[in-house]
């Protein structure tokens, strides 16, 4: 527990002018949903009783990890200690998403009919009162042969998504589909403003549709660890204005660290962002040499340098720009 | 009685097998020091001192945010708690490779050069003197053949002193390459990138193991087509100026999982390397249950590096 508190000073120690200090974010339910494990994603229903989780096993970057989601409930004030949801633990699935409607949106690679490759692409679930329906995988054209890779439904219905697909500005891009008929319309690339010939992914929109946050991976004003070598990802932030977005911007201190940050969501009442972040014991350089004491203990914590989950109050993102 | 214990006990030393060796043939990988060395923590290659009784490896914090040098003795017939080697623990530093004397060890680094304002510019190869009693000297390192302004990311030595090394100085990381530097006079000659398919795009690779006879290297490719996947091992013989077309270890060393960091026991007899294999490796054939899976993430096999060694006679390295 002690050991979360200098980060969490630093980020607190970020200077605003004017105005009382910007909260920073704030880990969330440690030893439920932020654990020495690696919670990869994580999702709240719209009602706020139910929670999802990506959980990853180890590997290191460029190494082979599986994931599996893991199911929890609010039962009088506290959360169930998270279980893998019964349509989970054989296919990697991750990055866990609730709809408006309270349909859980995930990435799977697992086979469907009329699929041949071993892709992640987008799938649909719908949670009941005794258990999950099963799983849906969405039409074309929004997935196909690419990588479909998380995304995220905005009241409207409107479908937010990365994908790998060709004709994009870089790797990996976000694009738009708007509902149509029982599917979706042709998507759109999300354009200059948000795409870039980097990796953009893990795409969180308002309620309200109005802003986009989402994960942009090795971009100039990256907030870095030790190493600008290996990029880690920070969020970003832009606002529609009309069909146009606003020049992407980074999330900036309260929510940024120098290990990676992703997964984020907007709350049903648009009043916090949750994301997750890597932040831990070793992110900065130490001061002095650790001692094999002072690793181990470390590599124990909470803070150990795998995923947790964290929430900041929207107000405390920067606004739009001009 | 004094002077016969002198006397017998440098040849009973000599005569002593290695505290990693196994008695009869080892023709499947094997798990080296299981719950001491490789345990649930990340660690990654080991390089072992001449006697084979100081062991150094990496261990990491995840995910890649710090890389910090452990070692570890053999007394009284078992392998000691690993502590933080005495020069490392603050600085990335990493994939320490004893040279073939047993005198010095190799080790990338991003700490400050000296006359150098800051750490964290880029990696270059360090060496560190290990004293008879054992003790770590002031690392220092390695001079402008071998280090540049761009990465330099892994080094190992030939016995006739001649360094082979991954350097990024021709252009980035996208531009890794396998160099060497000859010892000539006593001074390291320029750096000569190493020619035939072992610098193609497709062999790229962090990490250059050299035989020390310079019969064989090793390196580590990412994502080949005919990999096993991720990170591989594979090796390429000297041909004449020249260096031989990739052939992956096989099966027994290369795993779905990312295999690497390779070493060769001071004997010569067996491959020690880091492999990430564990409970999650194998494709599924059925969903995990939730007590497999925190069985799985909880124990040695839950997808963090460990040292592995097999003999190399069973991957055809040895006769």
């Amino acid at each position: 527990m002690t050991r979360r508190w200098p980060l969490l000073l630093c980020l607190a120690a970020v200077p605003s002018i004017g105005h009382a200090r910007e909260p920073a974010a704030e880990l969330f339910a440690e030893g439920t949903f932020s654990t020495p494990d690696d919670e990869a994603a994580f999702a709240l229903s719209p009602d706020g009783q139910l929670a999802v989780v990506e959980l990853r096993t180890p590997a290191t970057l460029g190494g082979l990890s599986s994931s599996v989601l893991c199911v929890s409930r609010r039962q009088k004030g506290s959360w169930t200690r998270p279980q893998i949801a019964p349509f989970s633990g054989r296919w990697r699935d991750r990055a866990p998403s609730f709809a408006p409607d309270g349909r859980l949106l995930f990435a799977s690679d697992r086979p469907a009919e009329g699929k041949s490759g071993t892709d992640f692409d987008l799938w649909w679930v719908t949670p009941g009162s005794v258990g999950w329906s099963e799983p849906r995988r969405l039409p074309a054209p929004v997935n196909g042969p690419a990588q479909e890779l998380g995304g995220s439904v905005a009241r409207s219905g409107t479908l937010y998504f990365a994908s790998s697909r060709p004709g994009g500005k870089g790797e990996i891009d976000l694009y738009r589909a708007r509902p149509a008929g029982e599917g979706w319309a042709e998507p759109e690339n999300l354009g200059d403003a948000v795409n870039s010939v980097g990796s953009e992914f893990s795409p969180a929109i308002s309620p309200d549709e109005r802003t986009l946050v989402f994960v942009g991976l090795g971009r100039d004003d990256e907030r870095v660890g030790i190493h600008r070598q290996y990029a880690h990802g920070d969020l970003y932030l832009s606002h529609r204005e009309g069909d146009a977005w606003t020049p992407a911007r980074n999330a900036g201190p309260a929510v940024n660290s120098g290990a990676a940050e992703s997964s984020p969501f907007f709350t049903a009442d648009g009043a916090w962002l949750y994301f997750v972040s890597e932040r831990g014991f070793a992110t900065l350089r130490p001061r002095h040499a650790l001692t094999m004491a002072q690793l181990r203990a470390g590599l124990r914590s909470t803070l150990n340098g795998m995923g947790n989950v964290y929430r900041v109050r929207v107000s405390a993102l920067p606004a739009p720009k001009g | 009685m004094l002077c016969l214990v002198a006397l017998v006990c440098p040849r009973a030393e000599a005569a002593e097998e290695a505290p990693y060796s196994v008695p009869g043939p080892l023709d499947e990988p094997r798990l080296f020091a299981e719950g001491v060395v490789s345990t649930a923590a990340d660690e990654f290659g080991a390089t072992f001192s001449r006697d084979g009784r100081t062991v150094l490896f990496s261990m990491s914090v995840p995910r890649s945010n710090l890389y910090v040098i452990c070692e570890a003795t053999f007394r009284d017939g078992r392998w000691s708690e690993p502590r933080v080697a005495s020069f490392s623990g603050r600085h990335w530093d990493f994939d320490p490779v004893f040279t073939p004397d047993g005198t010095k060890v190799l080790f990338a680094s991003d700490r400050p050069v000296p006359g150098r304002e800051r750490a964290d510019k880029d990696f270059d190869i360090w060496v560190v003197e290990r004293t008879a009693g054992g003790a770590w000297g002031e690392p220092r390192p390695l001079g402008p053949s071998i280090n540049s302004d761009e990465d330099e990311t892994f080094a190992s030595m030939a016995a006739d002193g001649t360094v082979y090394f991954v350097s990024a100085r021709e252009g980035g990381r996208q531009r890794l390459a396998i160099f060497r530097s000859r010892l000539v006079g006593g001074e390291y000659g320029p750096a000569e990138k190493l020619t035939g398919p072992v610098n193609d795009p497709s062999n790229w690779s962090l990490e250059v193991l050299i035989a020390p006879d310079q019969s064989f290297l090793l390196l580590v490719p990412y994502g080949r087509p005919d990999g096993a996947g991720s990170f591989d091992i594979y090796v390429s013989r000297r041909d004449g100026e020249s260096w031989t077309a990739p052939v992956s270890l096989g099966p027994k060393v290369n795993t779905r999982a990312r295999d690497y960091s390779p070493r060769l026991s001071p004997d010569g007899r067996f491959l020690f390397w880091t492999s990430e294999r564990g409970f999650a490796t194998e494709r599924a054939t059925r969903a995990i249950t939730d007590a497999e899976l925190r069985r799985g993430l909880s124990s040695i096999l839950n997808g963090w590096g460990n040292i592995y060694q097999i003999d190399l006679r069973a991957l055809g390295l040895a006769p």
